[in-house]
């Protein structure tokens, strides 16, 4: 794999310049989210635009997830507390949007479909997934000696990443769900992505997740000064 | 591995002691349920069973001591390991899951209407039980509060597959066709098969210690 | 924190925007009132807020990061 803490991609992280992609991506998506036309359908009515809020929070968190299991990898492959760093938080700021996505979710559904929760499988089994990456920072905060914090926590991340994807992706399109996409059908099959939703949504979902790496950047430096800290002190 | 069997083998107090254990919480349940509805009796038999497999399963990995590992350490390798614990929770909680049905249908009646299919549930149900546990006993050893920690642990990373099998169990009240609960099963015993490749992938690196 | 808030209110007020016209349906008019600009005014305010947020707290982190390389050297 090639070594991407090189100076030059260090500085890259630390640059303004592509976080300005998420600053004017979400300033968009909030004015044209709200003002444009939305498609008007039964039961949902206006509250579909909650699609470029709701939708990209799960999104995001699996991208998240995603590139925090592609470094717990790294890490056992080569043992660098970096590549540990990296890996949990972007655990701990998937966290963070699968939390936003499932209380999101749970206000959507509490005007919508009338309960705020409603045992419908997507939304168990989210929460599921939630409740297992928790078990992942308890798990981090329970181990003292650092290496075999790093190590376990990595085969750990693999585990709760191998349970997401059934749960959230496989499981609920085979069961009966009043989520889009159930019973068979890929999720938003011409269910209401007309031209107009397109263009928002996409960027949305781009811009929530830099937004989400952009946060998890901030959060690795602090750690990684803490680190440099602790060391000087000791 | 086989040596690794043997070894386990002799950890019979293991199985007399779950089998106390769902003993006495089945009276305990028996008398305080005169009569059981079929979903009252289902959804029971799987926390019973649960929280039986819970027990039995965490025996796996914690209660070695230290130089009895570095001793394993020597002599096998981490595959073998992993395995032939696996091997044996599974036939552990098979058997226990077989008794509690015994005890169950015993004390409280048998509403599933086919045994072929109860006794394919209860079983794909073990062995989801199972692999999944030993899995997390094989982390959790490696923490301070071992015991505590793989409830906590395990609790979450087992619930899917007790939502799905008592949805299976429910059907199973009713006569209905095998094809009904058909993929229900495929996706447990993938489940299964998705523990196991990645234990064996990843757990060497657990077992360096 | 930041986000906790922005997302909760960004995604109840399309919710409340509804509540207002319920049995209605919706009515174009009522959109274009100019009410609607209100609530992407306050949504902005607060985003902006929360990105400013994460500018002064992503510059702090750069100050310290370059005393202690000060300090190494």
């Amino acid at each position: 794999m090639p070594n991407f803490a090189t100076p030059k991609t260090k500085a890259l992280l630390k640059g303004i310049y592509w976080k300005i992609i998420p600053i004017a991506i979400l300033l968009y998506v909030v004015y044209q989210g709200f003002l444009s036309d939305a498609p008007q359908l039964e039961i949902l009515e206006e509250t579909v635009r909650n699609l470029y809020f709701h939708v990209p929070m799960w999104f995001t968190m699996t991208a998240l997830f995603v590139i925090s299991l592609v470094f717990s990898l790294r890490y056992l492959r080569g043992q660098k507390r970096i590549d540990d760093l990296y890996a949990v938080e972007f655990a701990n700021v998937g966290l963070l949007f699968g939390f936003l996505g499932l209380t999101t979710g749970m206000v959507w559904a509490q005007f919508t479909w009338g309960f705020f929760w409603t045992w419908d499988p997507k939304q168990n089994f989210s929460a599921i997934t939630l409740l297992i990456y928790l078990v992942y920072m308890v798990f981090r905060n329970s181990i003292t000696d650092e290496k075999v914090k790093a190590r376990v926590s990595a085969v750990l991340n693999v585990f709760a990443f191998s349970a997401m994807v059934p749960l959230i992706f496989i499981l609920p399109r085979m069961m009966e769900s009043l989520h889009p996409g159930a019973d068979g059908n890929p999720a938003f099959s011409g269910y209401d992505l007309d031209g107009t939703m397109r263009t928002i949504f996409y960027p949305a979902v781009i811009g929530w997740a830099l937004l989400g790496v952009w946060l998890t950047t901030l959060r690795h430096r602090m750690r990684v000064i803490k680190d440099k800290l602790y060391e000087i002190h000791n | 591995m086989r040596k690794d069997l043997l070894l386990e083998w002799r950890e019979k107090n293991a199985l007399s002691a779950i089998v106390l254990y769902v003993l006495s919480t089945t009276f305990v349940i028996y008398q305080m349920f005169v009569t059981t509805e079929p979903e009252v009796w289902v959804a029971l038999y799987w926390v019973i069973t649960l929280f039986a497999a819970l027990n039995a399963a965490s025996r796996s990995f914690i209660h070695e001591n230290s130089n009895l590992r570095f001793y394993y350490f020597q002599l096998v390798s981490p595959h073998a390991m992993i395995l032939s614990k696996m091997l044996f929770n599974v036939v552990l909680l098979g058997i226990l899951a077989l008794l509690s049905t015994l005890i169950f249908g015993g004390l409280l009646g048998f509403p599933i209407k086919s045994v072929k299919i109860w006794l394919v549930i209860s079983l794909v149900g073990a062995t989801g039980f199972a692999l999944a546990l030993t899995m997390v006993s094989a982390l959790a050893s490696k923490a301070r509060n071992s015991g505590m920690l793989m409830t906590i642990l395990g609790l979450p990373i087992i619930i899917p597959q007790v939502l799905v099998l008592v949805d299976l169990s429910k059907k199973a009240l009713m006569v209905l066709p095998f094809s009904v609960y058909g993929t229900r099963l495929l996706g447990l015993l993938s489940i299964d098969i998705i523990i196991v490749t990645v234990a064996l992938v990843f757990f060497p690196f657990l077992w360096k210690d | 924190m930041k986000s906790t808030i922005k997302t909760l209110l960004l995604s109840v007020l399309p919710l409340l925007a509804q509540a207002q016209y319920k049995s209605e349906g919706w009515d174009q008019t009522f959109r274009q009132s100019g009410k609607i600009y209100v609530v992407v005014a306050v949504i902005t305010l607060i985003l902006l807020v929360l990105i400013g947020y994460l500018i002064t707290q992503d510059r702090r982190i750069s100050r310290i990061e370059k005393e202690l390389k000060n300090h190494e050297d």
